[in-house]
């Protein structure tokens, strides 16, 4: 691991502008060093349009259900072996991180997989990770407009390698609520537990 | 930016898990080590698995799927292929690949992973991956799964994978 450098370098500088600029936040005091942390913060805030999905225990549930909260986003499939196992545990170590703060913010896996992703489907898939993890699922007329409401795409495929099985292309993003229900951080995929906490931390 | 990069699979990492797994070996006697299918003693060329490991299932009913990773090393004078894969318990193992265009995942079988003469490919979360389907059992931490790997040059190695929890620490 390359320790980055305490002067700044032209490229460094120009970041560092931008990422100010962008989203007007002085650098973290409890930083020791200029560099950001990853995640495009939204300021102000977007506010999204309202929805309702079906959880994983089979009840309805919308954006009222998580105000009040922190919520961390995700999209993706549960016959998706890699990246998906892979974020949710990433969740999981965020919210270890949070420790007590953690009952403040939700953890929320929305499948774009509702052909095959049942509530029953996906409380299994969620809770084999934690069991506070929420789940959501729909028809693909009622995800479609959420997802694209978030700025995520998805697509599946036709099965490939003679299995039946089919594979879905999904935005890999991890989206950040704050208490009002408004998308607040869009942290790129693989983005570190640790950042994804020190940014929550912000929110709550 | 490379202090904001993800930092699951550094090189020194990889080493010290190589090197554990030697370690834990030659402390069990491993002479028949199954991860090393062809003879390697006295530094003799062989394709050798390292690091295989396979992600715990997240539900329990019959017909999950998941994945398994390992690394190939290859100190043979000649390239392999690596061209399928047999899982014992899954229904079917295909190659897989996740790649990134910008944000969006894309995962898609492969024909093969070519793995050139004094070089290691690694199957790593992210990348290239067996995916395992219609498993006839969940997969528990601490399970083992025996893969067989099929190589274009007719050579097979047999792998026992052991099974890793969903949250790593």
């Amino acid at each position: 691991m390359i320790r980055p450098r305490p002067r700044l370098t032209l490229p460094g500088l120009v970041l560092l502008a931008a990422v100010l600029a962008g989203c007007g936040l002085a650098p973290d005091p409890a930083q020791p060093t200029a560099t950001p942390l990853p995640g495009t913060v939204l300021n102000p805030p977007r506010v999204l349009a309202d929805f309702t999905l079906t959880d994983h225990t089979g009840a309805p549930f919308g954006l009222d259900d998580l105000r009040g909260r922190v919520a961390l986003v995700f999209f993706g499939f549960t016959h998706c072996p890699d990246i998906c196992p892979t974020t949710l545990a990433d969740f999981k170590q965020v919210k270890t991180q949070l420790g007590s703060a953690t009952d403040e913010v939700a953890f929320v896996f929305v499948s774009v997989d509702g052909a095959r992703d049942t509530p029953e489907r996906l409380a299994a898939y969620v809770r084999a990770f934690d069991p506070d993890f929420i789940g959501l699922t729909g028809d693909d007329a009622v995800l479609r407009p959420v997802a694209a409401d978030f700025g995520v795409y998805y697509q599946a495929h036709a099965p490939a390698g003679g299995s039946g099985n089919y594979l879905v292309d999904h935005t890999a993003s991890v989206f950040a609520l704050d208490r009002e229900g408004r998308l607040a951080i869009v942290f790129p995929y693989g983005t570190p537990p640790d950042a994804i906490a020190r940014r929550l931390r912000a929110l709550l | 930016m490379i202090g904001l990069r993800r930092s699951r699979l550094h090189p020194w990492a990889v080493w010290m898990v190589i090197g554990l797994g030697i370690l834990a070996l030659a402390g069990c006697g491993g002479a028949d080590n199954p991860a090393t299918a062809t003879p390697t003693a006295g530094g003799t060329p062989a394709i050798t698995v390292q690091d295989a490991w396979v992600r715990a299932t997240t539900g329990t009913e019959p017909g999950q799927m998941t994945a398994a990773y390992l690394t190939l090393v290859n100190t043979l004078p000649h390239d392999e292929r690596l061209i399928g894969a047999r899982a014992e318990g899954a229904g079917a193992v295909e190659i897989h690949e996740t790649t990134m265009q910008g944000e969006m995942m894309h995962m898609a079988p492969v024909s093969g992973v070519d793995v050139a003469a004094g070089a290691s490919v690694a199957l790593a979360p992210g990348g290239l991956h067996l995916m395992l389907l219609d498993l006839d059992r969940a997969l528990v931490p601490d399970d083992t799964v025996v893969l067989t790997l099929i190589f274009e040059s007719g050579l097979e190695l047999l792998v026992e994978a052991p099974v890793r929890p969903l949250v790593q620490e």
